[in-house]
This record gives C-alpha cells, sequence and structure tokens, in this order.
C-alpha cells in the first residue's frame, strides 16, 4: 500500500487536510416485511439475529491540500460510504479520520458534498435562491451574497439562468447548480459522489472539463467518487483504487499528466490500462 | 414573493379568520330586522302573507331569454376564443339547458309545482330575500363559522401534521387516536357536540374543525415524511442547523401537499357546515333551507341550493388557482 | 373495567406480536390506551365531568351489551348498512358506466366536464332538505342523497381514468389487430382500474359521511338515529355506543376497501401499478 505524507506530523494543522486512520464500517442486517433494511443500531424487539454488513473493511489514506483524489471502485466497494463518512453523514464502526487536524462531527460547509443524484438542488428555490442558501446560513449580508453568487454562477457558466426553476433545466445544468452551491462558500475540501453518472457522455465530459478549471482556478482540495476509469484518470491526479466489497485499498495510482489532459495519448491509455487491470484482478468475469 | 412573505401572509389570515368571528352582532344582520312595528315572529322576521317582492317573470319569455343567452355565448366563444374561456361556456351550457327544461316541464304541468317549482319562482324568491337582507345574514352567519372553524383547523393541523410526521415518540401516542377518530364521520360527532355545547355556533364549529382537520393533518403528515433525505443532506452539508432543516426544507419541500390537504379539508368542511346547520344552529344557509323546508316553501329551498352550490363553485375555483400558484415549481 | 384494561392489552400484544409495533412503540401505544381509560373513568367517578356529557368506558359497554341482548343494535346497524350499500351501488352502477362512456368520447366529455365539476361541489346534504319534500322522510331521501354523494367522486374519476389511459398502449392493441371493442376490454379497463380505485374509495368516504348525516337530521331507523335520539333523551352510553359502532364499521370498511385495492391492482417493477387480469 502506498501511502503518501508524513505520520509523525499527524496533529498538526496544514500538513494534511484529512487523514484517514484504519477505519471499519458496517451496519445491521434486518429483514422488515421482506424488505432489506441496514441499521446502525441494534434492535431490542427482534425475532432473529441481524445479518452484518461490512462497508469498509479498513482504510488508511491522508489527503493533502490541493490534491485531486479520485476513489475508484467497483459498485457496493464502500467508496459512497467513505465518502459520507468523511462529509459527517456517518459516523466509522472503528478507527478515526480527522480534518485539518479534528475530528469531524458532522456535516459542514467546509468540507462540501455535491450529490450524486441531481434531484438533490432544492426545487422550491431558483438557481440564485439554491447557490445563494449557503452564504445566507452562514450570515452573509444580502450585497455579498450577490456578488458571491454572480461570480460562481460565472464560474459554472450557467449565466442567465439566476431565475430559473430546477423544474426548467436540464440534468447537466442542474448538477452544475450542485457544484455551484457547494462551491461558492469556498469549502476547503470538495466531495462529489459520482456526479456525472445520470448524464449522457457528451454532457459528462464537459462537466469533467469544468470540474478541472473550477479545481485549477480556486485551489481547493477535491475528492471524487467514480467507477468509470476513464473519468478517474482524466481528472485526478491521485486514483485510489478499492476492490469489491468489502473495500479496501488495491493500490494508490500517481497522475502526473498536465491539465488539459488528452484522452488519446499514450500515456494516458497506459495510466488508464493500468487502473483497468488493477480492478478486473478480482473479477475474472471482468 | 419570497417564501417567509409568503408564510407571514398565510399566519395573518389565519389570525384574521379566526379573530373575523369576534366583530360584530351574534349573527350580522339582526339589526336589519328590527321592524318599527307590525307583527313579527320568534325570529325577528316580520310576519307577512308574501315574501315575494317584485313583478313575475314570465316563463315564456323567461326561456327564450335564456336560450338567446346561450347562443350568444356559444357564438362568442367560437369567435373571440381568447376571451371567452371555452369550458366555462360549456358548463354555462349545460346550466341552461337543464334550467331551460326545468321550466318547461313544470309549464306543462308535467310535475306538481310544490314539488318542484320552476327556476321563475326561484329566482323571484331568491330576489324577494335578498331585498329583505334576509339572504345576507344567512349567507353571513354561514361563512364566519365556516371560516373560523376552517383556520383553526390549519391552525391546529399543519403544526399537529408536523409534530407526528418529525416525532416518533409524539405520533405514537397520539396517532391510535387519531386513527380512531378519522373514520367516524364528523355529523357523528353531532349529538356529542349538541350535549355539550348546546345548540348554535360552537357545535358547528367543533363538526367543520373535525371535518377539515383530518385531511389537511394527514396530508401535512405525508408532504413532511416524504421530504427526500437528499435535501436534508444537501442543506447540512450547506450549513444548516436542525432550524433550518425544518424551515428551508421540510416546510417548502411539503407545501404543495400540505395545500391540496387545505383544498379538500375545505371542501369536507363544507359539507359539514351544511350539516350541521341542518341540525344544530339558528341561523345560516342550512338552517334556511331546513326552515323553509319545513313550512312547505320549495322555492326557499332550491334557492338555498344553488346559493351553497355557487359558493362552492366559487371557492374551489379560488383554491384551484392559489394552488396553481402554489405548486408552480413541481 | 380491570376487564376493559385486560381487553386493551391483549389487543395491543396481538397487534405488535404481528410485527406491527416494534420496540418502544410497544409500550407507548400502550400507555395511551391506559392513559385515555383511566381519564375517562375517572373524571365521571370524582364528577370532573358531568355525567351527560361524558359516559364511562363501563357504562357505554354496559348499554352495548343491553342493546345487543335486545336487537336493537342490530337493527339499527342493518338499516344503516342497507341504506348505504343500497345507495353506494346506485351509484356506482350509474356512475361507472357514465363515466366510461363520456370518458372514451372526447366530444361528450368535453361538454359534461365544466357542468360536472360545479355540480360536485353541492355538499349532498344540501340536497337532503329537497329530497324529503320530495319523497317525504324514511328510506328514500337518505338513500338519494347518499346516491349523489357517492356518484360524482366515482363519475369523475372514471372520466379521468379513461382519459389518462396511453394512447401508446391503445397503438399497440390496435398493431396487434384489435377492434374498438378489444382496445376496450384490454387497455382502456385495466388502465382506468387504478383511478376508479381511487375514485371508489372517495365516493365511499363521502357517502359514509352523508349516510350518518341524513340519518342525523331525516331518519326513523339506523345508526345515527339512535344517536340523535340518545342525545334528546340525554342519554350519553346511547351516544358513545353509536359513535363506537359506527367507528368499528368505518374500520372494518377501510380495511375492507384496503383489500380490494390490493386485489385489484397489482405493482410491477418500477412503480407501475398494473391490474391482475
Amino acid at each position: 500500500m502506498a501511502m503518501r505524507g508524513e505520520t509523525d506530523k499527524r496533529f498538526g494543522p496544514g500538513s494534511h487536510v484529512v487523514e484517514i486512520k484504519d477505519i471499519k464500517k458496517s451496519f445491521y442486517v434486518y429483514v422488515d416485511e421482506g424488505q432489506t433494511v441496514l441499521s446502525e443500531k441494534r434492535r431490542w424487539f427482534s425475532r432473529k439475529k441481524p445479518g452484518e454488513l461490512v462497508a469498509i473493511k479498513s482504510f488508511t489514506l491522508d489527503v493533502d491540500h490541493g490534491e485531486f483524489v479520485a476513489l475508484l471502485g467497483p459498485s457496493g466497494c464502500g467508496k459512497s460510504t467513505l465518502l459520507r463518512i468523511l462529509a459527517g453523514f456517518e459516523t466509522p464502526t472503528s478507527g478515526f479520520v480527522t480534518f485539518k487536524g479534528n475530528a469531524i462531527n458532522g456535516p459542514d460547509p467546509q468540507r462540501a458534498m455535491v450529490f450524486q443524484s441531481e434531484r438533490a438542488v432544492f426545487p422550491w428555490l431558483t438557481v440564485e435562491g439554491n447557490i445563494g442558501l449557503g452564504p445566507k446560513l452562514q450570515g452573509m449580508g444580502k450585497k455579498a451574497r450577490k456578488e458571491a453568487v454572480a461570480k460562481t454562477i460565472e464560474l459554472v457558466e450557467l449565466k442567465g439562468f439566476e431565475r430559473a426553476y430546477p423544474k426548467t433545466l436540464s440534468g447537466g445544468m442542474l448538477q452544475r447548480v450542485a457544484v455551484a452551491r457547494a462551491i461558492v462558500n469556498h469549502p476547503e475540501l470538495l466531495l462529489m459522489d459520482e456526479p456525472f453518472g445520470a448524464l449522457d457522455a457528451q454532457t459528462r465530459n464537459h462537466l469533467q472539463d469544468h470540474v478541472v478549471k473550477i479545481w485549477q482556478s480556486i485551489e481547493q482540495t477535491i475528492i471524487f467518487v467514480t467507477h468509470d476509469i476513464e473519468e478517474a484518470v482524466y481528472l485526478a491526479n491521485k486514483v485510489v483504487v478499492f476492490t469489491a466489497r468489502p473495500g479496501e485499498i488495491k493500490e494508490v495510482v500517481s497522475i502526473n499528466l498536465p491539465h488539459p489532459r488528452d484522452r488519446t495519448s499514450e500515456e494516458f491509455i497506459g495510466l488508464r490500462n493500468h487502473c483497468t487491470r488493477l480492478i478486473r484482478d478480482k473479477h475474472p468475469e471482468g | 414573493m419570497g417564501f417567509r412573505a409568503k408564510l407571514l401572509a398565510l399566519a395573518v389570515l389565519i389570525f384574521a379568520g379566526l379573530t373575523i368571528n369576534f366583530s360584530g352582532p351574534a349573527f350580522a344582520g339582526q339589526e336589519a330586522f328590527e321592524t318599527s312595528g307590525g307583527p313579527v315572529d320568534t325570529w325577528n322576521r316580520p310576519i307577512e302573507k308574501e315574501f315575494v317582492v317584485g313583478k313575475d317573470i314570465d316563463p315564456v319569455h323567461f326561456v327564450i331569454g335564456v336560450a338567446i343567452a346561450m347562443v350568444l355565448l356559444l357564438v362568442a366563444s367560437n369567435t373571440f376564443a381568447k376571451f371567452v374561456p371555452v369550458p366555462l361556456v360549456r358548463a354555462l351550457t349545460s346550466v341552461g339547458l337543464i334550467v331551460i327544461v326545468w321550466e318547461m316541464v313544470v309549464y306543462y304541468k308535467l310535475v306538481n309545482q310544490v314539488l318542484l317549482p320552476p327556476p321563475t319562482t326561484v329566482i323571484i324568491k331568491l330576489q324577494g330575500h335578498w331585498a329583505k337582507g334576509y339572504l345576507q345574514i344567512h349567507i353571513l352567519a354561514s361563512l364566519k363559522r365556516l371560516f373560523f372553524a376552517f383556520f383553526l383547523a390549519i391552525a391546529t393541523g399543519v403544526p399537529l401534521g408536523f409534530l407526528i410526521a418529525n416525532f416518533r415518540k409524539f405520533s405514537d401516542y397520539v396517532d391510535p387516536l387519531f386513527n380512531l377518530m378519522r373514520v367516524v364521520p364528523p355529523p357523528a360527532w353531532l349529538p356529542f357536540a349538541i350535549l355539550w355545547f348546546g345548540i348554535g355556533n360552537p357545535p358547528s364549529y367543533f363538526i367543520i374543525w373535525l371535518g377539515a382537520f383530518f385531511p389537511i393533518l394527514l396530508n401535512t403528515i405525508s408532504g413532511i415524511k416524504d421530504t427526500q433525505q437528499i435535501h436534508i443532506e444537501s442543506i447540512q452539508t450547506l450549513g444548516g442547523s436542525r432550524m433550518d432543516v425544518y424551515a428551508r426544507v421540510m416546510i417548502p419541500s411539503a407545501f404543495p401537499t400540505i395545500f391540496t390537504g387545505i383544498r379538500i379539508g375545505f371542501g369536507i368542511g363544507w359539507i359539514c357546515l351544511v350539516t350541521a346547520e341542518l341540525v344544530a344552529v339558528d341561523a345560516g344557509l342550512g338552517w334556511m333551507i331546513e326552515d323553509a323546508r319545513n313550512l312547505l316553501d320549495t322555492p326557499t329551498v332550491l334557492g338555498g341550493m344553488v346559493v351553497i352550490m355557487m359558493f362552492g363553485i366559487f371557492f374551489d375555483t379560488i383554491f384551484r388557482a392559489a394552488e396553481k400558484e402554489v405548486v408552480k415549481w413541481q | 373495567m380491570a376487564a376493559l384494561v385486560a381487553v386493551m392489552i391483549v389487543v395491543t400484544v396481538l397487534r405488535a406480536s404481528s410485527q406491527d409495533l416494534v420496540g418502544a412503540k410497544f409500550y407507548r401505544v400502550l400507555m395511551a390506551w391506559l392513559i385515555f381509560f383511566v381519564f375517562a373513568e375517572g373524571t365521571i367517578y370524582y364528577g370532573v365531568f358531568k355525567s351527560i356529557l361524558l359516559a364511562p368506558p363501563t357504562a357505554v359497554i354496559h348499554r352495548a351489551m343491553f342493546y345487543l341482548e335486545k336487537g336493537y343494535l342490530q337493527i339499527n346497524i342493518a338499516s344503516t348498512m342497507f341504506r348505504f350499500i343500497s345507495g353506494f351501488f346506485i351509484a356506482l352502477t350509474l356512475a361507472a358506466p357514465l363515466g366510461l362512456l363520456f370518458g372514451v368520447y372526447d366530444k361528450a366529455y368535453e361538454w359534461i366536464a365544466p357542468a360536472s365539476n360545479f355540480l360536485r361541489m353541492t355538499p349532498p346534504p344540501a340536497i337532503l332538505p329537497f329530497a324529503i319534500i320530495m319523497f317525504g322522510i324514511g328510506e328514500a331521501p337518505a338513500v338519494f342523497v347518499i346516491t349523489v354523494g357517492c356518484f360524482f367522486p366515482i363519475f369523475l374519476a372514471t372520466m379521468r381514468g379513461v382519459r389518462e389511459v396511453e394512447t401508446i398502449h391503445k397503438e399497440v392493441v390496435q398493431t396487434m389487430g384489435g377492434d374498438q371493442m378489444d382496445v376496450l376490454k384490454h387497455v382502456i379497463l385495466p388502465s382506468a382500474l387504478p383511478s376508479v380505485m381511487t375514485g371508489v374509495r372517495i365516493g365511499f368516504g363521502i357517502g359514509w359521511l352523508v349516510l350518518v348525516a341524513s340519518e342525523i337530521v331525516a331518519a326513523d331507523s339506523g345508526l345515527g338515529f339512535m344517536i340523535q335520539g340518545g342525545r334528546m333523551r340525554l342519554d350519553t352510553p346511547t351516544v358513545f355506543v353509536g359513535m363506537a359502532t359506527i367507528c368499528i364499521l368505518g374500520l372494518t370498511m377501510d380495511m375492507f376497501l384496503k383489500q380490494l385495492e390490493k386485489y385489484v391492482t397489482v405493482r410491477k417493477k418500477g412503480g407501475g401499478e398494473y391490474i391482475y387480469y
């Protein structure tokens, strides 16, 4: 396992933005009227002993400021769970995670998350309203808010749609709103959970370029979950390849190609093949 | 209008609806009936031979007039389709046809005039009531009752629904009771309400409240329970507190469903209003109809029915228009 | 009193064992019932409420048993149910075919829809006095009013169900060589059925409400009549017996309807509801 960073500076601010140390995440499995339900706690009135589902077996990783990390793996390998732990929606069953030297205590705008479904955008607010909600919650004044929102809208190229309702926007535009909504708070860490999975190929490529552009202009750390090998290699400078469930790190692949990357270049294809082989290794059927 | 402004407007409306009942005399317009001399009945109505004011309407002229009006409307809707809404015209035409048939059926003595008076008589009767202010009193009494109880139902149903949807402990205690009450139609509570409150306004408040409360409650519960987890998490990741989740996500997200519940609740409250007024009150449209029935004054009975129907249509239209505005983001 | 508490505990335990109640909820529901009964018995016993306002559960049960012995309760239940079922079924047999007819023929629909949307808004109890003038006091006005009340929801829902049938399904049957009757039988009826069921459910609810209302206002038998009679004699236990019976009947019909709905619609993968045909 390749690990980056200096382990003796564990609690110092500024060395690692995120530190994940040997975390494990498991759930109890109950069957309610034929439906399988995952639960964090044990119930006290149930007939059978619950099953156990291990989402993450053991995971350790350090992420530095300004890195673009891709978490790559097959479906169900625990990468989304890991992201949710980083975002603060779940807590690990054991092990610890720190953000800038402090423990993670729940969701925070500094660790903003962009969700997989484009329906995470609030349908009852306009584009402006959605993007401006974060600053409003932080107490920003009306004028400052308007400026911040306008700047972000330009960055995601949604100018002219400020007063549109999500009902009228396409999937790609909605995801742009979601990204804008996350970055307007200037988060230190941007977490993206397969945000382009539901979009068509062209929109996906377009948005990938967007993300790279944003990452380059606002220097921030991005952790990006995907099952698309090409996407991971195209975007990240560090690809963490997972095994199937229960998830563990297979290998961390560094990608040092400059942006914008050429999907047809030899180095790109070589790295992509390397990652493909890593993933295929545990899946004899392909 | 911003969301907060809308919420504020709604709260003001509810407050106004609740307090409006405490202004004015017990039944509106009661003074109008203080006659200076002349015999009056226990209800202060002047005892007259005929309640009819104005001339009779000639049935033939009436039928021809209605027919011409229908034709004109049809023509107008065809040529000026933009200004005249076609469904409305069609509805009016159907109603016009019924009215014509009705008039002719009675004119040609196919039906007993006491059992089914022709539209002309009904119109005259209504006109007479209106001229004396009789109709207005009852309309106002009914409306006051309805709005007071209706807004009370909103003021109790929405917060309770919110609590039930969000707090398991609360719902576990309260749910069995509500599930039982829900299946009992509000009119069944009438005798109980009369035992407790006597005849007059209070039992009708109770019954109308019961009728409007449950649709509002159930829809609020369902609307808030349907709040999507992804929206809750979105606002959390933006830095929202618990109050923010409640106020900025749950309520806007559930608002269309809640509004539908309010519309349905109004409809059922309307039915309960009429029911309560048939039995448990001393003024109001339902009372007017029942009283007229006891006097075998069929024109008033039918007239009252028509007035009730028109008010029902009026309010339903308003609600549907408002609903369209509320649901614009769905 | 003790017997009552025992009954409640047994009922709650039965529900719990069917996995309906899980964990703490079981205790809370039990507590809710116990509090209610203690409150009801206690307030009367200690004279907090005058005994005409609330009847203690024991008195209600005694009265109910008394009526059951004499057959008085059964007669009234039968009377009420007879009215309701007749009214409902007349409405059903009128509304469903008419709804189908008007739904299928567009021209007819366009003419009838606005008018029926208007007529729908008449509260059936408002028709009651007129019906009494026409038919006199007895069975007829109640059944008439219930029919009117049930008619419109079923009629409108059927029309809407027919109109919302997807054209693509109709076209499929036509390309398979089906004629109008086939389209009707294999596409329209099955697709419209869920909507009709919704209308039936709403009609049921309104019909039940109207039934009780008409019995209270103008009837000479039935549960509503029994309750009203009880009130006039200041006989509160009877009032509660009537209300509890109505409640039980309502719950039974509710369950029955839910079963019917389940039988008639079958969920396919993806959440669409189709008919078990």
